[in-house]
Order: C-alpha cells, then sequence, then structure tokens
C-alpha cells in the first residue's frame, strides 16, 4: 500500500475515538441541560404520561444504561427513535432533511470558489486600482452584513418588491422546496446567495492578501526577471502558492455550508439540518440531537481528511506522517 | 418570534355563530362562483410539522388540524357551541343517573377505504387513550370514565396489569351499531370529550400492519392510514407539507381538491409568504407589523379578526415569600394597566381581561376584582407589609419569561408598572424556554412571577378551565391550593342540572380572582390575513387555526 492509502486508513481509524468523545460530551451537555423532551410552556403533561413516556423511550433507566444502550445502537448504525416524531428512527430523519442542506450548501460552495478567488487574485494583481477598491469593498460590506440582514433584504426587493412592480409578473419565490427538488430551480437563487454572500467574501479577501504576500516573494520577482510571459507567472508561481491558506479555510468553508444555516433555512422555508437541529436542541429531542451531532462530526472530520490529502498535491513539501 | 402561540392547548373546531362577527371582508361568502375543481387548492400554513398522524397521540394545534380532517369522532360541536351534535354517531343517550353514555354509530359510517366504521373500533381506540404503553397525551381528560382513573397506578412495564387495567374500563360494545361508555360519575362536561378529534375511529388492521410506525409522518403513510374524515392523506413531504385530498366515502364532499399544509414557524416568513401570493391563510401577523396592515389597502381587506377562547394571565408563586400573601399577590394584580398594554405593546389585538373563563362561551362574567386601581393596589401593599410582608422580601421578586424579543416589551412594561404605582423594583429574567417551562413545573415551582401563561379551551365547558386551578393539578403553576374552590370546582363538575354548575363556577371564579394565585391580562383575539379568493369559511370562538369543524371545511372554496 502506498503512505497515502495507510495515512487515510489511520485517519479515518482515528475518528472512531473522536466521535465516541464527541457522544460522550454530547450526552453529558444534553442531560445537564434544564428540561428535557416533555417540559413544554403552557398546557403540561400529566406526569403519569411523562413516566409513561420515559418507559416507552427507555429514559427511566439510569444515565449510564442509556448511555451503554445508546453506544450498543451507533455501533449497529442503530440511533435511535426521534423523541418528537413517535416511529420514525432518527436516521430516517436526518435523511429526510440533510439532502436539502447539502443541495444548497453544494451549489453555494460551487458558485463560492471560483467567485472568491477570482475576486481575490484580480484584486490582489491589480492592487489598489478602481478594480481592487470595488472587490474589496464588496467583499467588506458582504462580510459585515450579517445573513438575515441579507436574506430580508433579498426577500423585500427581489420578491415582495418586484411582486408589487410588475405587479405579480415576474418576482423571485420566497424560497420553499417544491417536489420533485432539483438544485437548478430558482427557489434557490436567494438562498444561496443568502448563504455563500459571507463566506464568498471570506474567501475573496484571503485570496487577495495571499496572493499580495505570494507576489512579493523573491521567486516571483525572478519568474518576472527571467522574462516568463504574465500568464505563466501567475498561474504556475502566484497561484500554485498564494492557494495554500485558500485551501485550508475553503474546507471548513465547506463543511459549514453542508451543516445548514438555522437562519437561511428558515427564512427560505427550507426543511435542512440546520433547522432540524436547532429545533431538536430546543426540544430536547436527545436521539435527534445526538444523531446530527455525530453527522456533523464525521463530515467535519471527512472535510478535514480531504484538506489534509489536498495539501499533498498542492505543496510538494508536504509529507503525510503522524 | 411568534407571539401567543407558545401556549397551544389543542381547540376543538366548530363553525360559528361568531363567524359573522369574525369574518373579515375577504371571506363574505355570498353570490361568488367557485373557481373550476383543478384550482380548488387551498395553502394553509400550520407552523409545525405534526409529530405523528396517530389521531391517539395527537396533541398540538398543528396536529389537530391534520388529525380532526382524517378522522372523525362520534359527536362534533354544534355551530354555537351550546351543545354537541351528530358525527360518527347518529344519536346517543344518557341514563338518568349520568353514568351510562350509549352512541348509535351512524349507519352507513365507513373508512376511506369502504370498510365499515364499527363500535369495537371506537372501543379499541379509547382504550388506546388510556393505554400506559402509549402514552397518549390527552389521557387525562379520559380518566372519567369507569375504571381508568387507575391509570397513574399501572405499571407499563407491566403487560399483565396493562391489559388487567384496559379490560376493565367502562367501554363496550354489545353491537356493532352500540358503543356504551360507562362514567365512574356524573360528568355532564364528558360529551365535549367525545368530541375531542383523539378519540376517532381508528382501524386496527391499519395499528396491525403499522407496528412501531404507525402514524409516522413519512411519505410511506399514504394509503395507509383510513379515516373517516372528510379528507384523507395525498401526499407526505416529510418535513415539508402533507396535502389532504377528498376522502371519497365520506357523506359530504368537500368543494376543496387538495389542502397543501405547510410548515412555516416564523412569522415574518410567513408574513411574506402572504404578501407574495405564495400562501392563502396565514396563522396570524407578527405584532409590529399590525398597524401596517391596518393601513395598507390590499392587506386590511384581507384580514379576519375574531374572539377566540383564549386567555393569558401572569402566575405568581404562592409558595414563596412574600407571594404566600394573598393582598399582595392582589396588588400587583391591581397596579398593571391592561388598557394601556393591549394599546401600547399589543397593537389594539386583544380585549383586557380580568376575568377566568372567557367572553364567548358559558360561564364568562365580567369582573372588577382584579381590574386596573392604582389606589386599592397601594392600600392592599400596606396591609401586606403590615402582615408582615417586608422590603426586603419585595425588593427579591423576580419576573421570569421565556425568551424571546417579542416578549421583552411585555416584560418591560410590567416592570414598569410595578415600579409606577407600587413602587417596586421587580428583576427581569430572560429564561431560555425549556429551562422556563422546567421552573414553573408544579413540581419543581422554581420562580417568583411568571408570565405570560394561558389557556385555550379545549371545549366549550367551565370544567375545562376551573380544573386547572384545583390542589395539586398539573398545570397549577401557582401551586396554590383552596379546599371552598376544589370543593365547588368538584360540585360544579358533577353536579346533573346545568343550573347548579354555573353557580358554582361563578363563586369558584370569584375566589380564584379574590385570592389572585394568577393576574389575568387578556384575551387574546385571531388576526389572520386569508386570500380574497377564499370562501365559505365560518369561523368560531372555538377555532384556533384555518380549519373548523367538518361542516366548515366541506364548505370552504377557492372562488373563480
Amino acid at each position: 500500500m502506498t503512505n497515502l492509502a495507510i495515512y487515510i486508513i489511520r485517519r479515518l481509524l482515528w475518528m472512531i475515538p473522536v466521535l465516541f468523545f464527541v457522544i460522550v460530551i454530547t450526552f453529558g451537555l444534553m442531560h445537564l441541560a434544564p428540561g428535557g423532551p416533555w417540559d413544554r410552556e403552557g398546557r403540561q403533561l400529566s406526569p403519569q404520561v411523562v413516566n409513561n413516556l420515559n418507559v416507552k423511550y427507555g429514559l427511566d433507566k439510569p444515565l449510564p444504561q442509556q448511555f451503554l444502550t445508546y453506544i450498543w445502537g451507533v455501533v449497529h448504525f442503530d440511533f435511535g427513535d426521534s423523541l418528537k416524531s413517535p416511529g420514525q428512527h432518527v436516521s430516517d430523519r436526518i435523511l429526510q432533511s440533510w439532502p436539502y442542506t447539502f443541495t444548497l450548501g453544494a451549489v453555494a460552495f460551487i458558485l463560492l470558489v471560483p467567485i472568491g478567488i477570482g475576486l481575490g487574485v484580480i484584486a490582489a494583481l491589480r492592487q489598489n486600482s478602481l478594480l481592487d477598491y470595488t472587490a474589496l469593498g464588496l467583499a467588506t460590506a458582504a462580510a459585515s452584513t450579517p445573513n438575515f440582514v441579507v436574506g430580508i433584504f433579498l426577500i423585500i426587493v427581489f420578491a415582495l418588491g418586484m411582486n408589487k412592480l410588475t405587479d405579480g409578473n415576474f418576482y423571485f419565490p420566497t424560497g420553499g422546496m417544491p417536489q420533485p427538488f432539483n438544485p437548478f430551480q430558482v427557489e434557490l437563487i436567494m438562498p444561496v446567495i443568502t448563504l455563500a454572500a459571507l463566506p464568498t467574501a471570506y474567501i475573496a479577501r484571503l485570496t487577495r492578501s495571499s496572493t499580495l504576500d505570494t507576489l512579493r516573494q523573491d521567486f516571483v520577482r525572478t519568474a518576472w526577471a527571467k522574462g516568463l510571459k504574465s500568464r505563466l507567472v501567475v498561474m504556475r508561481h502566484v497561484l500554485k502558492n498564494s492557494l495554500i491558506p485558500v485551501v485550508t479555510a475553503l474546507g471548513p468553508t465547506f463543511a459549514f455550508l453542508i451543516t445548514g444555516s438555522f437562519i437561511t433555512e428558515t427564512l427560505f422555508s427550507i426543511p435542512g439540518i440546520g433547522r432540524a437541529f436547532v429545533t431538536s436542541i430546543a426540544g430536547r429531542d436527545y436521539t435527534m440531537i445526538l444523531g446530527t451531532t455525530i453527522l456533523f462530526a464525521v463530515l467535519i472530520a471527512l472535510v478535514n481528511l480531504v484538506v489534509d490529502v489536498l495539501y499533498v498535491f498542492i505543496d510538494p513539501r508536504v509529507r503525510l506522517t503522524d | 418570534m411568534h407571539l401567543g402561540v407558545s401556549i397551544r392547548a389543542a381547540a376543538l373546531a366548530t363553525a360559528g355563530v361568531f363567524a359573522a362577527v369574525a369574518c373579515g371582508g375577504g371571506t363574505s361568502s355570498t353570490g361568488v362562483n367557485p373557481a373550476s375543481p383543478d384550482k380548488q387548492i387551498l395553502r394553509v400554513n400550520v407552523d409545525t410539522e405534526p409529530g405523528t398522524l396517530d389521531p391517539t397521540q395527537q396533541q398540538w394545534v398543528y396536529e389537530a388540524n391534520v388529525g380532526r380532517n382524517m378522522f372523525e369522532a362520534l359527536v362534533t360541536p354544534k355551530a354555537d357551541l351550546s351543545d354537541v351534535q351528530p358525527g360518527a354517531a347518529s344519536s346517543w343517550t344518557v341514563s338518568s343517573d349520568g353514568l351510562t353514555w350509549t352512541f348509535k354509530i351512524r349507519s352507513g359510517e365507513v373508512y376511506s377505504d369502504g370498510t365499515a366504521v364499527t363500535a369495537s373500533d371506537f372501543v379499541r381506540s379509547y382504550k388506546r387513550i388510556l393505554d400506559p404503553t402509549v402514552a397518549a397525551p390527552y389521557e387525562s381528560y379520559f380518566e372519567a370514565i369507569k375504571g381508568a382513573s387507575a391509570y397513574s397506578s399501572v405499571d407499563a412495564k407491566n403487560s399483565t396489569a396493562v391489559k388487567t387495567f384496559l379490560d376493565g374500563l367502562g367501554v363496550a360494545a354489545p353491537d356493532a351499531q352500540t358503543f356504551v361508555i360507562t362514567l365512574a360519575n356524573a360528568a355532564p362536561w364528558f360529551k365535549w370529550v367525545t368530541s375531542l378529534w383523539l378519540a376517532a375511529p381508528i382501524k386496527q388492521a391499519d395499528v396491525d400492519a403499522g407496528g412501531a410506525t404507525f402514524g409516522a409522518v413519512t411519505a410511506d403513510a399514504v394509503g395507509k392510514l383510513h379515516g373517516n374524515g372528510p379528507f384523507m392523506l395525498g401526499e407526505v413531504v416529510p418535513k415539508d407539507h402533507i396535502t389532504l385530498v377528498p376522502n371519497p366515502k365520506f357523506r359530504t364532499q368537500p368543494k376543496l381538491q387538495k389542502v397543501i399544509l405547510l410548515y412555516i414557524p416564523d412569522g415574518n416568513v410567513e408574513f411574506a409568504k402572504f404578501q407574495n401570493g405564495e400562501l392563502d391563510i396565514t396563522r396570524g401577523v407578527p405584532n409590529p407589523d399590525v398597524p401596517t396592515v391596518l393601513n395598507d389597502p390590499k392587506l386590511s381587506k384581507q384580514v379576519l379578526r375574531g374572539p377566540t377562547l383564549l386567555n393569558w394571565w401572569l402566575d405568581f408563586n404562592t409558595t414563596r415569600p412574600p407571594l404566600n400573601n394573598a393582598d399582595l399577590r392582589l396588588a400587583l394584580a391591581k397596579s398593571i394597566d391592561r388598557d394601556s398594554y393591549i394599546k401600547n405593546i399589543r397593537h389594539g389585538i386583544g380585549t383586557p381581561s380580568t376575568y377566568f373563563i372567557p367572553n364567548g362561551e358559558r360561564g364568562y362574567e365580567p369582573s372588577d376584582i382584579q381590574k386596573y386601581d392604582c389606589t386599592a393596589a397601594k392600600a392592599l401593599l400596606a396591609k401586606a407589609k403590615a402582615a408582615g410582608v417586608t422590603d426586603a422580601q419585595l425588593a427579591g421578586l423576580h419576573y421570569e419569561y421565556g425568551a424571546s424579543s417579542a416578549r421583552k416589551p411585555t416584560a418591560e412594561f410590567f416592570q414598569q408598572q410595578w415600579q409606577q404605582c407600587l413602587g417596586l423594583n421587580v428583576i427581569v429574567d430572560a429564561a431560555e424556554s425549556q429551562t422556563h417551562s422546567r421552573n414553573l413545573k408544579t413540581s419543581v415551582h422554581n420562580y417568583w412571577i411568571s408570565g405570560v401563561s394561558g389557556w385555550q379551551a379545549d371545549y366549550p365547558d367551565g370544567q375545562d378551565w376551573m380544573d386547572i386551578f384545583t390542589t395539586g393539578g398539573g398545570n397549577n403553576f401557582p401551586v396554590w391550593s383552596n379546599k371552598q374552590y376544589d370543593d365547588l370546582v368538584n360540585k360544579g363538575d358533577n353536579a346533573p342540572k346545568q343550573a347548579d354548575r354555573d353557580a358554582a363556577y361563578s363563586q369558584a371564579q370569584k375566589i380564584l380572582e379574590q385570592e389572585a394565585p394568577v393576574m389575568f391580562l387578556y384575551q387574546d383575539e385571531k388576526f389572520l390575513l386569508v386570500s380574497s379568493k377564499v370562501k365559505g369559511w365560518q369561523r368560531s370562538a372555538l377555532d384556533d387555526d384555518w380549519i373548523g369543524d367538518v361542516a366548515t371545511a366541506t364548505s370552504m372554496y377557492i372562488a373563480a
């Protein structure tokens, strides 16, 4: 086996103890939080019904036993039933909502990489020009505007405003996920912009400063001096080197995008995992909280692994060792 | 972000005498022709995805919205809320001692697959409500049935004990058309319990085939869950929507061909969707937008305002000094200017209330006992101080509420009013809502003053309200106990004559207002948007959401 394959297998095996600790910590915090799945505002369940519900879902057992039962289930890929949706497995609940979030996040990512990097490189190459200032201005504005402001702004202008202006002939829908769902539907435009605005700005700024750094390096000066064409200098020498920090940042950005945003999903009525996660925490849906946390932990670990492997190809100095 | 929906006691539904008052311009149905069948699509927001499609386990309004369209109980409330009328049962009789209730199942009553609804289906579904292994949330309403009060002592893990308990319940089916309920005490209000949507017949074959997944809100449920209501499942897209379509076997065919129930929890998003033409009926209007809506020439015509049997109050923890002093509690209650609250904080939505049983229901009595009167409040405070309430105790009073930006102005309003009238500095705490709920629990009661709690009628009978504050009641957050109140409520709950019941409840209400374990605040009002093309909607005060009883669901249509 090659070094790379061994490295990947090792890293994957390391995920097991990581996941175990994620479960331990989540399980502990979750049960430390006051209130339980049967607490609610307003009308209360009778104590008898609460007892019976606890029996039904095994919550009457001592916590260590509940924990071991859960771990035993996880080993068998059984994440239990959602406490708030009787008769439905947590894994099914997650599969109902994660595809929406993943699609939204992936579309946003596919758009933000070329736009963010492109803006950053152009701004750096034309430093202190009008182009640079415009790109930098846009990026600063996007980076400092919270996504609920972006989202509401888009809804007011492109949905309600245009609807009124054109008397209902041309306007954007305020989101939602018509069936059958596809990644090219018009409903995705506004949520994608809302979700991608901040990371795009972040990537653009990072690319710009990293590119500026690289441009000042000796080897770039050498490349210019030996009379290479500017395209070659930029593509072969500048870009390849300045992208290393950007790739590092793209990993977490991708993980952030595909784990969902409560605000974007709520504003645009997307039944995604971000909303489901927040709802399950507020409702103390223990099994859903754990299941979603495990999914997020796996996703983030995998994305980090991919980034580390990508380094090998981008930066020949990197050797994969433990 | 949603106001007034945290207390979601599931309401019943009926078409209404109140409809005349309730309906805005958008819902008058005179002289408008229905659009073609393919346009008979109604898009409604129900706020949240139902946890289950099994009526037995449903408890929230957003679940009842689905349940009561797919299923029909023995009886349904009458339009004027005065009594119940035939539903799945065509007639019924009550024995002279008030204990034996005999229902005759409507002949030809069938499920959506054509199978007959039998009396034994009701026996099983009533037993299911009381089955400890099912743990149905509305179980306590059915404890009036003979043998059912033992529910709390049955060990859900002991299958023999469960079986013995269920076999001993006072429900029987002497023949396929006759369903007999035997009660432990004469409880005249029990007719309303039989009208609850969850007391619906369930096809045993569906339960058996579904097993642990029976009622799960998945695409799989379509065609596998058969009800006897006007609609049936057409499509289930988990987390996004449910589409209901007419049940071809129902005795009256609805005009609507599709009812799409969407889950939009955020009021601002809902409002945007309505304005963008993506929604036909909203659940409300974000309170700060009320003036905007009323001033908008287009939106104001689509407003529907109407009464609702939902009353709001503050809880005082009567176990904690100094709030164990009734004079102090009444002083706090009398120092809040509710008119100003409705006008300035609620944008005019709702009516100030200093009464318990809400307006629009039998038993409603206007009362001045808790009325805003700063002079009287000061005198009561002085009296409380004379009885030993200290300034140090008063300085330690906290007002706790379930944190949300919408509730903050309310908390600040109370703080300012108590300061202004009584010179008290009440500390305001915003607690995370689940933590707040835990603090309110009668077993924990870790709070001083809590706001805002409320109750929405399950059915228009005083019993539903009066039982709340009896000693040991699970919703008696103030942990208040008054023997005289308990006795009067017990009398009112079980007296066969309505006049005796009324008198007992009336007396009990006065004690409650005077003792002030709670401070009544306001009776809510429905303020929502209905697209002008939606016609034939008759709303009653008992309705919470878009749908009324069977007659209403079948009468709604989309105008051409």
